[in-house]
């Protein structure tokens, strides 16, 4: 869960399955990216993000806050680092907690410093497999402030590796209000230098998008 | 996905995400450094 005065935002639930023919994902609260294959569970995810202005016209009729965010995830649960703003104050605090399917949380953690739309952040969320704990930082590069945290999780396996943009408060919810579509291309949100570990340090190769023809679209850069 | 964290699917590139890259590190890091941007739902 993402988490920032005045209100709470996080990811929405995702569709997340192995396919021989893997796709896209069809969603209506999210958009991103995840790796998932039977056998593999992940340990490492980064990315950076510059953060953007949301305070525009075009954004307030789409949407009244999102979340930029790394998961790690399995059947029951998702470790989610995050940083989320509101079309209406603009700035991002960062934030992480442990969702449960059945809406309850664990190791919530929002006593993050204010960050602010153009600064750059580099995000990264660690779980330790042998300790069972997980590690993550939000560390502003522009401002220099950081926002890290552990949190004890033991005996989790997880299978799916997400980076996401996403519209809803909870990652296993729908995101209410529903985003609206804007006119023309407008992109919310760069993620860049994207990294993942699985488990085992073992190569991995397989990717589903999120959401490309429901909600928001991501799609790579060329 | 088995207990131990040992992969018995195959794994399969999707379009457009194909991970190839391996970086050799001392954490075996799988890295991509892929970039890829989320846009809003078009009206037009």
């Amino acid at each position: 869960m993402l988490w920032q005065p005045p209100a709470a935002l996080a990811l929405s639930a995702p569709a997340a399955h192995a396919s021989v023919n893997a796709g896209t994902v069809n969603t209506t609260n999210e958009a991103g990216w995840q790796a998932h294959g039977n056998g593999w569970n992940f340990r490492y995810l980064q990315d950076t993000v510059t953060l953007p202005d949301v305070t525009g016209n075009v954004f307030k009729t789409a949407f009244a806050s999102y979340g930029a965010s790394l998961r790690l995830a399995n059947g029951n649960q998702i470790l989610d680092l995050g940083i989320s703003t509101t079309t209406s104050s603009g700035d991002y605090n960062g934030g992480f907690a442990v969702e449960y399917k059945n809406l309850s949380y664990a190791c919530i953690n929002g006593a993050s410093p204010v960050m602010h739309a153009g600064d750059t952040v580099k995000m990264t969320l660690f779980y330790d497999y042998t300790a069972g704990v997980a590690h993550y930082s939000i560390a502003d590069g522009t401002n220099h402030t950081s926002f890290t945290g552990t949190c004890a999780d033991l005996d989790q396996f997880f299978g799916s590796a997400q980076v996401v943009a996403g519209f809803a408060v909870n990652d296993w919810s729908a995101p209410s209000p529903a985003v609206n579509q804007v006119p023309g291309n407008v992109r919310l949100v760069q993620f860049r230098n994207t990294v993942v570990t699985s488990r085992t340090g073992t190569r991995s190769s397989i990717g589903y998008w999120f959401g490309s023809l429901a909600d928001a679209e991501a799609r790579d850069d060329q | 996905m088995t207990s131990d964290g040992t992969p018995t699917g195959t794994l399969l590139a999707s379009v457009p995400f194909a991970w190839g890259k391996f970086a050799v590190s001392p954490d075996s890091v799988v890295r991509d450094g892929r970039n890829f941007s989320v846009w809003m739902p078009s009206a037009s």
